[in-house]
């Protein structure tokens, strides 16, 4: 019985201290990834992530609006080059991807016109982990 | 023995639930924002969101588009703060909530100090009834009272601050609430847009506001989680469909252009085209349905 008592609490100290994991992770995901929102750009006003394992991808989809410079920005895990992002138009041409620049964590884009396009994020290659992927965009003042 | 055992399991299994899924709700419920919303499509393992919530530009983006167009600040054209003791429904206070924060943004865009006093006191009061971040929002108006004399700054502010907000409501199972402030917020900025539109006859503008028939298809997607159990959001949905009626009556035509890359800007440069066909007609008919639409939120 007392054996019994022991094991659960063990299970839900572990549950707990994985909770407290996950939120700590996002925390500093997000901190990092704020930092590349530099003063020049202001945020789009909000933060896109998911939470994906090794050989899974996150697609979001969004609209640029021509005549303005935007900065694409993705976090994940502990490496700063881990995710692979690819930005392409509603007929799936590519027009950029980040595996071209050595994985870069962020890109500007200067749009000319209005283009209706899809972002993909997912770990590098090969990456059996799981983490949240990131993407914050901010809009150049 | 046996018992007890089956007892542990279950609750483990509940509080396995609790910890890993902290937004899940009822089947009726919002599933659609943050890790836990994706949906899985097809085999390939590719998560997409549901929505295309990236389309709905911030009320601060959509005043900064304006100010670019018009030097004239126009008070007249905003919800009066006054009216706030009229909203007295969560939904009414949620929805005004988005309206006030684009007027603010307008205000701040045009640094008009004493009307974006304003209109982040009755910010910060529908928030409090909202019970959103009392103590965020109590930070925000210290940084905004530090920052009052730079624009830029509190652009970043109040950016920082919606951009937080949408994600405590996300992150609290208050989608509803969440999904709310954006649509007001975006019918108050479109609101904006399209009186403008009237006075500048500009081509940008207009551009701007055919675009918008992007956001409108999502924010009907949003809304039609929640109406179902509010017969105003269901009005106010059907009402949204009217208007996607005219917007679907925009044409876009769309070409690739191969970019250029600039490297060592770590930049590159969109060349492809797109096209908005609006006619003044059809302007002069979402002109009409926005201002319908938005006198039935502010009442």
């Amino acid at each position: 019985m007392k054996n019994l008592k022991f094991k659960y609490f063990v299970l839900l100290l572990s549950l707990i201290v994985l909770k407290f994991n996950a939120t700590a992770q996002l925390d500093s995901v997000m901190a990092r990834c704020n930092t590349l929102l530099t003063e020049d750009f202001i945020s789009d006003g909000q933060q896109y992530l998911s939470l994906i394992t090794g050989d899974q991808t996150a697609e979001f989809s969004v609209v640029f609006y021509g005549g303005n410079i935007y900065r694409v920005i993705s976090c994940g895990g502990n490496d700063s080059k881990d995710i692979i992002f690819n930005i392409y138009d509603k007929y799936r041409n590519l027009l950029f991807s980040n595996i071209d620049y050595d994985n870069t964590n962020y890109w500007n884009f200067q749009f000319e016109s209005t283009v209706e396009c899809f972002i993909e994020a997912k770990f590098e290659p090969g990456n059996s982990r799981s983490g949240f992927a990131v993407i914050l965009i901010g809009l150049q003042k | 023995m046996v018992r007890q055992t089956f007892r542990i399991v279950i609750t483990v299994l509940i509080i396995s639930g609790l910890f890993f899924y902290p937004n899940c709700k009822g089947e009726d419920s919002d599933k659609d924002t943050n890790a836990d919303s994706l949906q899985i499509q097809n085999s390939d393992k590719t998560f997409k969101f549901k929505e295309k919530l990236f389309s709905i530009p911030s009320p601060f983006v959509a005043s900064d588009l304006i100010k670019e167009i018009s030097d004239d600040f126009n008070s007249d054209l905003l919800n009066p703060a006054e009216n706030k003791i009229n909203y007295t429904t969560t939904s009414d206070k949620a929805l005004n909530l988005g309206v006030y924060t684009a007027d603010l943004a307008y205000s701040n865009v045009y640094e008009q100090f004493s009307s974006t006093t304003k209109y982040i006191k009755v910010v910060r009061n529908l928030s409090s009834e909202l019970q959103i971040m009392n103590s965020y929002t109590d930070k925000v108006l210290e940084n905004f009272e530090k920052n009052l004399n730079d624009k830029d700054s509190l652009n970043k502010i109040f950016t920082n601050a919606y951009r937080e907000t949408d994600l405590y409501l996300s992150e609290n199972n208050r989608q509803e609430i969440a999904d709310l402030v954006v649509t007001g917020a975006w019918i108050e900025g479109l609101f904006l847009m399209t009186q403008i539109a009237q006075e500048e006859n500009n081509k940008e503008l207009i551009d701007r506001i055919g675009e918008q028939k992007y956001s409108l298809q999502n924010l009907i997607i949003l809304l039609n989680k929640h109406q179902q159990k509010n017969e105003q959001l269901k009005f106010l949905n059907n009402k949204l469909n009217e208007l996607n009626r005219e917007f679907s009556q925009i044409e876009i035509k769309y070409k690739y252009i191969n970019q250029i890359v600039v490297p060592n800007e770590r930049k590159s440069i969109i060349l492809s085209e797109t096209q908005i066909i609006i006619t003044p007609e059809l302007l002069k008919r979402i002109t009409e349905k926005v201002k319908e639409i938005r006198k039935l939120i502010i009442k």
